[in-house]
């Protein structure tokens, strides 16, 4: 017993420094990529954020707001954090990490939609947390999704078992020739992409896409809200353009207007509502009933631009020269 | 708590250790240790079916002890179809109640008679299907007299319960585990690093082989309409090697688990995918099931001594009956028949005619006609899988007829590139260590044994890194549904 006790645990001994010695190489590696999801967090996580302005929300803000139009436009340097699929919460998580890792921004433009107060269960794009599971932000948050288990918090690792993709993107991260498909510009993913057609399936089948509202997440937004303010941290609240037709199939949008016009009021945070503006009224500008395609993206991002050019106050840049070229 | 999960991995390390540490001066104690920890692993997936299982424990305890005390044999015949039909209840009542009620009142109805169906929402318990059947075997053994009823009630509920074979299986016998759980167990050096490289290799076949297959056969039951015939076939072979993946592999830790505290369990597999005959499939395919049917429904009812019709009346009564024990859906039905039909047909045609033994014995490589044969049978398993995987008849016959209509749709190229496209090599892989050890107890049994020891090491190290580099989206047992 004693000798199938000593091999077995030295058998395991070297499976765990295997794994350990995997797991640094892997991880450290992956905090070096500069292009897809990891790109921004690693910016945060490796305090090089040193934007003027930060742009937080879900695919919505992260396919909508071209930090580039900022620069050439406004002279001031943006970086776009949507991260798809993913509400107040997980921006929460990050915002801190920011303020943990960087200078505050001047600005923070809050893209809110249909996401931002819903709940959700499943940790979606989970890969993109890997690097930084052990981070306190990242870990508190994470533990709130199905998404990753206690082994994958407390073994090397484990939380890489059936993520050969990001196993990969480590050694290959170490190689200095990272595989990540899309290009971002500070954030920003443009989409190139035709009319999907979902809305007109949806509206086929008559079904009605749901929304609803985790009280949790209201109190959560109205705390940052305060906290920005006492930070001295300006935030504009923006509901970006959404095709008009869709807007009729979800099931407690009012509501959840009311809500942002609500904390908006109480909170004193400008509030820029697009969904019923012109450019929510072309199809042309979109892919599908919630996202504008790369040219929709642009023109919104000027448009938006524009306004901000007339709110210095926002900005509190007076030093700087807004021109319109 | 899953096998594959290291809940079960700390689990099974704690329970080993009192087993064999603290609680190993005394088997009676380790028989009540292992009853504890079985209740307990039993328990994690939903307490309340620990008093089901309770219940089923102490009416087959009792039933054979009322079997072997009664002095007629009328009492005794009494007791037996009692005690047999308590348990029957039981499985009818939490599987079968709403499938049958809504069957009845769906043929009513064919006939104009209006009636409201009345279904219970009833939550199947994990494993009830293996625990009754193990009761079963013990009443009929003992009423047949090849068995004395189990010495206590401990032993008979570690019988019935032990978390190794609690979930799924194999099918256990009372002649075979019960002397077992009756005498002293001694630790055994080389049973126990047995154990081990079998769980090794379970776990291999469960992570990497059949949760990966598992992301095609999704694809292929999911999006029937969207694919071509082609793919569609090989879907069906994937979800061939996915099941068996997933079960066989369930086995070989359940296997090897039991070795590490003592226990020979049933082999359930012997690699079936190398049968060369429909017959010869279901020998090697859920061996503990298939005997168990033999034993207790084939034999009884005549086997095949009562001239051909009676013969094949006995293998669909079988087969259906397998089907049915599968799951209350007529999918499972029309499986069994199809499986009743091509046996009845390998009978006809008497392709199993000499075909006892391994396949291609003392041979690297098989003739001709064993590949025709093995590609042949494995071919009519994929088949009749269809049905044992689709959520409905009408999925299956939609399946069925764009397969063989060789529908347009998504081609393979397309469907292989949407998956774990590695998972090719590494099945082909995978099928050669089978194919090397098909003559031994698992695929890795032997492998590597006249090897340096830190050779074999550093292939048990390798397949470690295999399951965590290639393991797929963990799914669930398949078999654990029934």
């Amino acid at each position: 017993m004693k000798q199938f006790l000593k091999k077995t645990a030295l058998f395991l001994l070297v499976v765990a420094t295997f794994a350990t010695i995997t797991d640094l190489l892997v991880t450290n590696a992956l905090k070096k990529v500069d292009k897809g999801d990891l790109a921004s967090w690693n910016k945060i996580y490796n305090g090089q954020l040193s934007e003027d302005v930060l742009i937080y929300g879900s695919s919505r803000a992260r396919v909508h707001f071209d930090p580039r139009i900022f620069k050439s436009e406004l002279g001031i340097s943006a970086y776009n954090m949507g991260m798809d699929g993913h509400n107040f919460l997980m921006l929460k998580a990050r915002h801190d990490a920011i303020l943990r890792n960087n200078n505050p921004p001047r600005l923070i433009v809050l893209s809110v939609d249909y996401y931002t107060l819903n709940k959700r269960e499943d940790l979606y794009n989970s890969n993109q947390f890997l690097p930084y599971i052990l981070e306190p932000e990242i870990r508190k948050t994470t533990r709130e999704y199905k998404g990753f288990d206690v082994y994958d918090y407390n073994f090397p690792m484990v939380r890489y078992i059936g993520r050969q993709g990001m196993v990969i993107e480590g050694f290959r991260a170490m190689l200095g020739k990272p595989l990540v498909a899309h290009e971002t510009y500070n954030g920003f993913v443009p989409q190139f992409l035709p009319w999907d057609n979902k809305l007109e399936t949806l509206i086929k089948q008559g079904q009605k896409y749901k929304t609803s509202i985790e009280e949790r997440y209201v109190t959560l937004l109205r705390n940052f809200f305060a906290d920005s303010r006492k930070r001295g941290i300006n935030v504009l609240m923006v509901y970006a353009p959404e095709y008009i037709k869709g807007q009729q199939f979800v099931q407690g949008r009012e509501k959840m207007m009311e809500v942002f016009q609500r904390l908006s009021r109480e909170q004193k945070v400008t509030f820029w509502d697009f969904s019923n503006d012109e450019l929510s009224r072309d199809k042309g500008l979109f892919y599908n009933a919630l996202h504008l395609n790369a040219r929709g993206a642009e023109l919104f991002t000027r448009k938006f631009v524009d306004m901000l050019r007339e709110r210095n106050d926002l900005l509190s840049l007076d030093s700087l020269h807004l021109s319109k070229n | 708590m899953f096998f594959n999960s290291f809940n079960f991995i700390f689990f099974l390390i704690l329970v080993f250790l009192l087993y064999w540490h603290l609680f190993n001066k005394n088997f009676h104690v380790q028989n009540l240790f292992l009853l504890v920890a079985s209740y307990f692993f039993y328990s994690c997936w939903d307490f309340r079916f620990v008093f089901l299982l309770g219940f089923a424990t102490l009416a087959g305890f009792y039933g054979g002890q009322c079997i072997y005390r009664a002095n007629v044999e009328r009492r005794r015949r009494l007791w037996f179809y009692l005690s047999i039909g308590l348990h029957l209840a039981l499985l009818g009542f939490f599987k079968y109640f709403n499938f049958f009620t809504a069957s009845f009142s769906g043929l009513l109805q064919e006939f104009g008679i209006r009636v409201s169906t009345f279904t219970l929402n009833i939550i199947l318990p994990v494993g009830i299907s293996f625990y009754t059947f193990h009761g079963i075997s013990y009443l009929a053994d003992t009423y047949k007299k090849k068995i004395d009823p189990a010495a206590n009630l401990v032993n008979y509920a570690v019988f019935v319960s032990f978390f190794p074979l609690l979930v799924a299986g194999p099918v256990e016998r009372a002649t075979h585990l019960l002397p077992q759980v009756e005498r002293a167990r001694t630790f055994e050096y080389h049973m126990a690093v047995d154990g081990l490289r079998q769980i090794l290799w379970g776990v291999v076949k469960k992570v990497v082989i059949a949760d990966n297959c598992a992301q095609y056969v999704n694809m292929a039951f999911g999006q029937t309409e969207q694919l071509s015939g082609p793919v569609l076939i090989l879907g069906a072979f994937f979800f061939a090697f996915q099941i068996y993946g997933d079960f066989s592999g369930y086995t070989d830790i359940a296997l090897g688990t039991a070795r590490l505290f003592g226990f020979e369990l049933l082999k359930n597999f012997a690699f079936p995918y190398f049968s060369r005959s429909v017959s010869e499939l279901w020998r090697r395919w859920h061996i503990s099931l298939s005997s168990w049917f033999r034993d207790y429904v084939f034999q009884p009812l005549g086997s095949g001594r009562k001239g051909l019709a009676i013969t094949i009346r006995n293998i669909f009564i079988v087969f259906i009956l397998s089907g049915l024990w599968h799951g209350a859906n007529l999918t499972f039905i029309v499986w069994g028949i199809l499986n009743g039909f091509f046996a009845v047909l390998s009978m006809l045609l008497r392709t199993d005619k000499g075909l006892r033994g391994v396949v291609a014995q003392g041979k690297m490589v098989p003739s001709g006609k064993e590949v025709v044969q093995m590609m042949g049978t494995f071919s009519i398993g994929s088949f009749c899988c269809i049905f044992f995987r689709a959520d409905s008849l009408e999925t299956a016959l939609n399946y069925v007829t764009r397969l063989f209509t060789l529908a347009s749709g998504v081609g393979i190229g397309e469907y292989i590139l949407n998956g774990p496209k590695w998972i090719i090599p590494v099945l082909i892989s995978f099928l050669l260590m089978e194919w090397a050890g098909r003559a031994q107890g698992y695929g890795i049994k032997n492998f590597g044994l006249g090897w340096p020891a830190w050779l074999r090491r550093s292939f048990y190290f390798t397949l470690l890194i295999i399951v965590f580099f290639f393991a797929g989206n963990a799914q669930e047992f398949i078999y654990f549904q029934f």
